[in-house]
């Protein structure tokens, strides 16, 4: 029995899995609202955003970086093409364009990381602020001169309707959203197991020295980790966008959270060289579950915050703990 | 001029310059600045800080890092309030609150200390549980306790209210305790080098879990105060905090890995931090540039630190 145990718990993927089917069973029987279309849209959306952006987050990840940014950068990048779209510009340079800026501002992050030496928490972190800041002021900027409203929304819609197509439509009753993320999963997938470039991220997360002097180019590849999380935020802005038709500075409140606890949660560990894809989806097919658990429980929202840091900060300790046990395993083996 | 360049080698000076700077020019295109409202507004916002300062800077000196302290400072408002308002007496009251501001830093200090959990991690975890705790406890803000706690800030001694009075003791306490006493200069040796510091005798796991136990617990303090100064807890009391006092502690010299920085550094920066804070509400600029300074002056206040680290380590090499 102990063995079994034990063999769910390796497989952190398996067991992960399993808490999904769980907490989906426990919500099925607990609540008729559970399994209705709109309940399973709704968390189609979200784990397809937030899983296109954690897996370039565990690419990072594996390569030992960190990013806290992700929803502020979403919130400007929602901001940008919201008024570039009201503007009515072509739909098509838009859409590069905010992609275009997604990667810039991976690439500044990348930069500041790896040529200035800040610590990737503190430029994350100040991008946190930043970009939620500029998503706000420059919202009130252009929709702040508009005369009436008493209260101020900063936010944009009327979005075209070749715009809307992008990701409003559905295939055999899913939507596209779960399309783009499933490409965009097994594109990540693939590139991290099989290809020689990506892969490199493996071997800079455990041993950056070595790989320096194997003839990896560190900072290359960090930037463009960096750059591609960001890039990656910008398409989970405008599947978003395109799909519930609006945006504003408030979205992404918790995500920055959400995705490095879901990547944290799938296995990665904050020192690098380890990390999934499926793990990373895993959990944030998990994060989301408990989520719409507290939703449709009608508990308070201020709950899924809550239970997001006690399991970020579980999963952390136990991917600790099994770090140093598999050391320990290790060493015996070679004694 | 050789006394000059002495004085001028301490950061202290440089950031007193750069102070007195700020104020001139602030004050001269301002007027408003000068208004005993304005100073007394700018006195009370760096006491809140300033609480928090000392025990902040012996953290990061020691290598630490704490993002929870504002989610604690508000939790603690919170449950002060709760407790007068359900009738307990103020004393008690207060030292319940006190009892957990210790108990919130026990945990998060015995995760990175004994653990071994990244300090990030678990202060961030700390910082959304905690802040979380915030709104779950209460329902929104609290009110509607006995006025005579609201002395506890206000009482005026000489004309200078106490909240202000104790903010400075605190930073000078710190200051000496830094500079005097053992058990804090220990700090500086477990940001220089942990490993040497473990062989040389010092109890770094338990020397950390103390300086996390002793910033949650004037984090606390903090909140006490400011929940007696507002005769209300806030939910959104502390949320900028925690980040302008990281600010402040980076700008004043202490740097993220440890083994640098003074009190009195950290104090001078915060208040060029507040000064900067007032500056944004003096020239009327939308709130939400707010959170725009925030992050702005925190990457560029480690970058600055980050290259005059390198400069003077290639200058020795």
């Amino acid at each position: 029995m102990k063995s079994n145990l034990r063999k769910v718990l390796v497989s952190r993927e398996l067991f992960l899995f399993v808490l999904i089917i769980a907490i989906g069973l426990f919500l099925y029987f607990n609540n008729a609202n559970f399994l209705t279309q709109a309940n399973i849209k709704s968390m189609t959306l979200t784990i397809a955003v937030n899983s296109i952006i954690a897996s370039a987050m565990t690419i990072l990840f594996i390569s030992g970086g960190f990013d806290l940014s992700s929803g502020s950068v979403m919130a400007i990048l929602g901001i940008i093409l919201g008024i570039m779209l009201n503007a009515g510009m072509n739909v098509v340079s838009v859409i590069i364009l905010v992609l275009v800026i997604g990667i810039v501002i991976g690439l500044i992050n990348g930069v500041l990381v790896t040529k200035a030496n800040i610590n990737p928490f503190i430029v994350t972190l100040g991008g946190f602020f930043l970009y939620r800041g500029l998503a706000y002021a420059i919202a009130k900027i252009v929709l702040g001169s508009k005369p009436g409203l008493g209260t101020f929304l900063p936010s944009f819609t009327d979005f075209p309707a070749s715009f809307l197509k992008i990701a409003g439509g559905q295939f055999l009753k899913i939507e596209a959203s779960f399309y783009y993320m499933i490409a965009i999963l097994i594109i990540f997938g693939v590139l991290i197991t099989k290809n020689l470039f990506f892969r490199q991220n493996y071997y800079i997360g455990n041993n950056e020295n070595a790989s320096k002097l194997l003839g990896m180019k560190l900072d290359r590849i960090k930037i463009i980790n960096y750059s591609l999380v960001t890039l990656m935020v910008a398409v989970a802005t405008i599947l978003r966008a395109s799909r519930i038709q609006t945006t504003t500075a408030t979205t992404g409140e918790t995500l920055g959270l959400e995705v490095v606890a879901a990547v944290i949660i799938g296995g990665a560990s904050l020192k690098g060289g380890e990390g999934s894809i499926l793990g990373s989806f895993l959990g944030i097919v998990l994060l989301t579950l408990i989520f719409n658990a507290i939703i449709v429980l009608e508990k308070n929202p201020v709950y899924y915050e809550f239970f997001v840091g006690i399991v970020l900060l579980a999963s952390a300790t136990l991917n600790e703990y099994m770090q140093k046990a598999n050391q320990r395993k290790i060493l015996r083996k070679s004694i | 001029m050789k006394v000059l360049k002495k004085i001028f080698s301490f950061r202290e000076t440089t950031l007193l310059l750069i102070v007195l700077i700020a104020v001139i020019a602030i004050g001269s295109l301002r007027p408003a600045f000068f208004s005993s409202i304005n100073i007394f507004g700018i006195l009370y916002s760096i006491s809140v800080n300033a609480i928090i300062l000392g025990a902040m800077t012996v953290l990061f000196i020691s290598g630490g890092f704490d993002m929870a302290v504002g989610s604690v400072l508000g939790l603690a408002g919170i449950i002060v309030a709760l407790l007068m308002k359900g009738g307990m007496s103020i004393p008690l009251a207060i030292i319940i609150t006190l009892i957990c501001g210790i108990a919130m830093g026990a945990i998060m200090g015995y995760f990175i200390s004994y653990l071994g959990i990244n300090p990030f991690i678990v202060t961030m975890s700390g910082w959304f549980v905690y802040g979380a705790l915030i709104l779950l406890v209460a329902y929104g803000n609290v009110s509607g306790f006995p006025k005579s706690f609201g002395l506890l800030a206000s009482y005026k001694i000489l004309k200078v209210p106490v909240i202000i009075i104790f903010a400075i003791l605190t930073v000078i306490i710190f200051e000496v305790l830094l500079r005097r006493n053992m058990f804090f200069r220990q700090s500086y040796y477990m940001g220089g080098n942990e490993t040497a510091a473990q062989l040389v005798g010092i109890k770094v796991k338990k020397v950390k879990l103390i300086f996390y136990i002793l910033t949650s617990f004037m984090a606390a303090v903090a909140g006490i105060f400011l929940t007696s100064r507002f005769q209300a807890a806030y939910s959104v009391a502390g949320s900028e905090n925690a980040f302008q006092i990281i600010t402040a502690v980076i700008i004043g010299g202490a740097s993220l890995k440890g083994g640098k920085g003074t009190v009195l550094g950290s104090f001078i920066a915060l208040i060029f931090v507040a000064l900067l804070y007032n500056a944004l509400v003096l020239f009327k600029v939308d709130l939400y540039w707010n959170k725009v300074v925030i992050g702005l002056t925190l990457i560029i206040a480690v970058f600055i630190d980050v290259t005059v680290e390198r400069r003077t380590a290639l200058m020795r090499a």
